[in-house]
């Protein structure tokens, strides 16, 4: 078979690599650009619904938590060196640049790519994406890519709005317990980072989105042996998501470090 | 798919030939809704030429039949050959439409009503 | 998304060829050797016992699975060299019926039906609002389009499945096992859909089947795959009445169904008597 741009779109049949699969949903999305009917608005905002809004309470409930925690552990230990003063830079620091990120993604880890993995999983093992590569209708196009897009937008947004969350439970803290005016508070928090701290965030957060989805559709198209072979498919993505989320995490906190 | 159109005695006439499928039925779609717009009272689709239908063909065949009964417009049908009459009866639309062997009988059924 | 196929056949009225079919797992031909032709406006039913590869041929005839070696033309096009468009190409001139539905069960029976309309044709919503409607008649189960398909039972999904796979009217319907599970009644109702579909309409069918009443009512023309020691080989082939004549002790235990006769399900004696004292 020559290769051309169709055949990467089509390639592989019922079985995936890891790579393929990806070549072949950027492959989609590139398509997708170019004709109508590809890339479904619909679609891809009921997944945005499913796999992205539907995870904001409990993504927001552990950001508040880590606002709180951030700003009591801390208080602990720069209340004695008389630094308390620093703690809404800390917190909001390690919020845009780290915790924010990290701990989303793996909310949404476990909230979503083990959603994604099963349902893709219970899909393969009832026919059903069979039956759609019978009808002609591409499973990557049909099933993978609006999730992908609708991850690759929310996981940002949400890390976005769970910053803000936990910015607020270091508020919490030091308005009502160290009696910190709130003024200061927020433009200690405010004024502290930079851009590119937000960015540097953004970025981690960009790439975590890829590895949850792809490795949860990955692990639910390639499922074999039944019910089991869904649980297995489940955990499996869960695991592999965040053991390359934290590798991915510190390959690129080193980079920033490195480069910055 | 062609379509022609003949007007006689306050009959629209639409002799159709071809095969009328998924390519196709728009066509006849977009002639069937400017009838329907123009409210004609009467209609007779001739089939005679027309060697298969598509269920595509025959839902747009209904949404004439649907617009058509909300100006109390007639429609007929006629002339199918054994195959295509076999597509209408399966999915049962030849409870749901008047068909007629040929087109006198048809005309004859139209003409008999209130115009 | 892609036009509507033309419907050109070069082979004539030959619809399905397969030529030499040999498909083998880790050395072990499950199918060995096939030739058949499937014509057009045929009910061609492939039987067999379990085990016997009907449904990797099936998955073979719909290009899901490729053979070891040999071909299938599928309208005069060799699917087992064509490429994924082509492929895609020439499925939208079949419809396939799965054994057990294979619906969408995040869909509605109406989305469901729908499905391949809206993805592969240019048709208006409310039109295909009426073919699902009329799709869902033709299998006995109109009102049901707002059913979720695990609201409904086994032999209601698979109509459902059947109602699928006729939604763009193919040239061509494969059906995996389309009776089984089915009451009398409904298994008389989906036999007179297919025998309507092929006889009036002249579509073809290729059905695989076990259940002998309802391929005797269908078949226009039959193929008895072997299984055991004859396994991946055709053991007869040919209209009813010649399966029906056919004195091959293997096929005509297969077609009474009785348990004794060439399709062993037990070990002889010295041998059971072996296998127990052995792995024991």
């Amino acid at each position: 078979m020559k290769f051309s741009f169709d055949s990467l779109l089509n390639a592989g049949g019922s079985r995936q690599t890891y790579g393929l699969l990806n070549l072949r949903i950027f492959g989609w999305i590139l398509y997708g650009f170019t004709r109508p009917g590809i890339l479904v608005p619909s679609q891809i905002l009921a997944q945005v619904i499913r796999i992205g809004v539907q995870a904001i309470p409990m993504a927001s409930l552990v950001s508040l938590s880590v606002g709180f925690i951030l700003a009591m552990q801390s208080s602990t230990e720069l209340g004695k060196m008389g630094a308390n003063s620093f703690i809404p830079d800390l917190v909001s620091l390690s919020l845009m640049r780290e915790l924010g990120p990290l701990l989303v993604a793996i909310i949404v880890v476990g909230r979503s790519g083990s959603a994604v993995a099963a349902e893709l999983g219970t899909m393969k093992v009832n026919e059903e994406i069979e039956a759609l590569r019978v009808m002609a209708i591409d499973p990557i196009r049909y099933l993978v890519v609006p999730r992908f897009i609708a991850l690759m937008i929310m996981l940002p947004c949400m890390t976005i709005f769970g910053n803000c969350v936990g910015l607020a439970g270091g508020w919490v803290v030091c308005t009502l317990d160290m009696g910190m005016p709130s003024s200061f508070y927020i433009m200690r928090a405010m004024q502290r980072p930079e851009l590119w701290d937000l960015y540097s965030g953004i970025i981690k957060t960009v790439v975590f989105a890829h590895i949850i989805i792809t490795i949860a559709c990955f692990q639910g198209l390639n499922v074999e042996g039944g019910a089991e072979g869904v649980g297995r498919a489940t955990t499996a993505a869960v695991v592999y998501s965040i053991l390359w989320i934290i590798i991915a995490d510190t390959l690129l906190t080193g980079l920033f470090y490195v480069v910055l | 798919m062609e379509i022609r159109e003949k007007n006689d005695d306050s009959i629209t006439i639409l002799i159709l030939s071809g095969e009328i499928d998924l390519n196709q039925s728009p066509v006849l779609r977009t002639t069937l809704r400017e009838k329907a717009k123009a409210k004609t009272p009467r209609l007779i689709l001739d089939f005679a030429a027309v060697a298969y239908v598509d269920s595509s063909g025959l839902a747009t065949l209904i949404e004439y039949y649907q617009s058509s009964k909300a100006y109390s417009g007639k429609m007929a049908i006629c002339s199918l050959a054994p195959r295509v009459r076999s597509s209408f009866d399966l999915v049962r639309l030849s409870e749901v439409f008047s068909i007629f062997p040929d087109q006198a009988e048809a005309r004859k059924a139209l003409a008999g009503g209130p115009a | 998304m892609s036009p509507a196929p033309k419907k050109t056949n070069p082979s004539g009225d030959v619809i399905l060829e397969v030529r030499d079919l040999v498909q083998s797992y880790n050395g072990r031909a499950v199918l060995n050797g096939l030739n058949f032709k499937v014509r057009k406006g045929e009910t061609f039913v492939i039987m067999g016992g379990s085990g016997c590869g009907k449904t990797t041929l099936l998955r073979i005839l719909i290009g899901a699975q490729k053979p070891t070696s040999g071909s299938v033309l599928l309208f005069g096009e060799d699917i087992t060299k064509a490429s994924p468009q082509e492929l895609d190409r020439i499925r939208l001139r079949f419809g396939m019926n799965f054994q057990f539905g294979a619906l969408f069960q995040s869909m509605t029976v109406g989305e469901n039906i729908a499905l391949p309309l809206q993805e592969h044709s240019q048709v208006d919503p409310s039109l295909i609002e009426m073919i699902v409607k009329m799709k869902l008649e033709l299998v006995g189960l109109t009102g049901f389009e707002n059913f979720k398909p695990a609201e409904l039972s086994g032999g209601m999904r698979k109509r459902v499945g059947l109602a699928r796979a006729l939604a763009l009217d193919p040239e061509l319907l494969f059906s995996d096992e389309p009776t089984s599970g089915l009451d009398p009644v409904m298994t008389a109702v989906v036999d007179q859909l297919t025998l309507d579909s092929t006889r009036k309409i002249g579509v073809t069918a290729v059905v695989v089947s076990h259940d002998m009443t309802s391929s005797f009512r269908i078949a226009t023309h039959m193929l008895m795959l072997g299984s055991g020691p004859r396994q991946g080989e055709i053991i007869a082939e040919g209209t009813p009445d010649q399966i029906r004549a056919n004195p091959d002790p293997f096929l005509q235990q297969f077609v009474r169904g009785e348990a004794d006769g060439p399709i062993a399900f037990r070990l002889s004696q010295d041998d059971y008597l072996k296998h127990l004292l052995q792995e024991g």
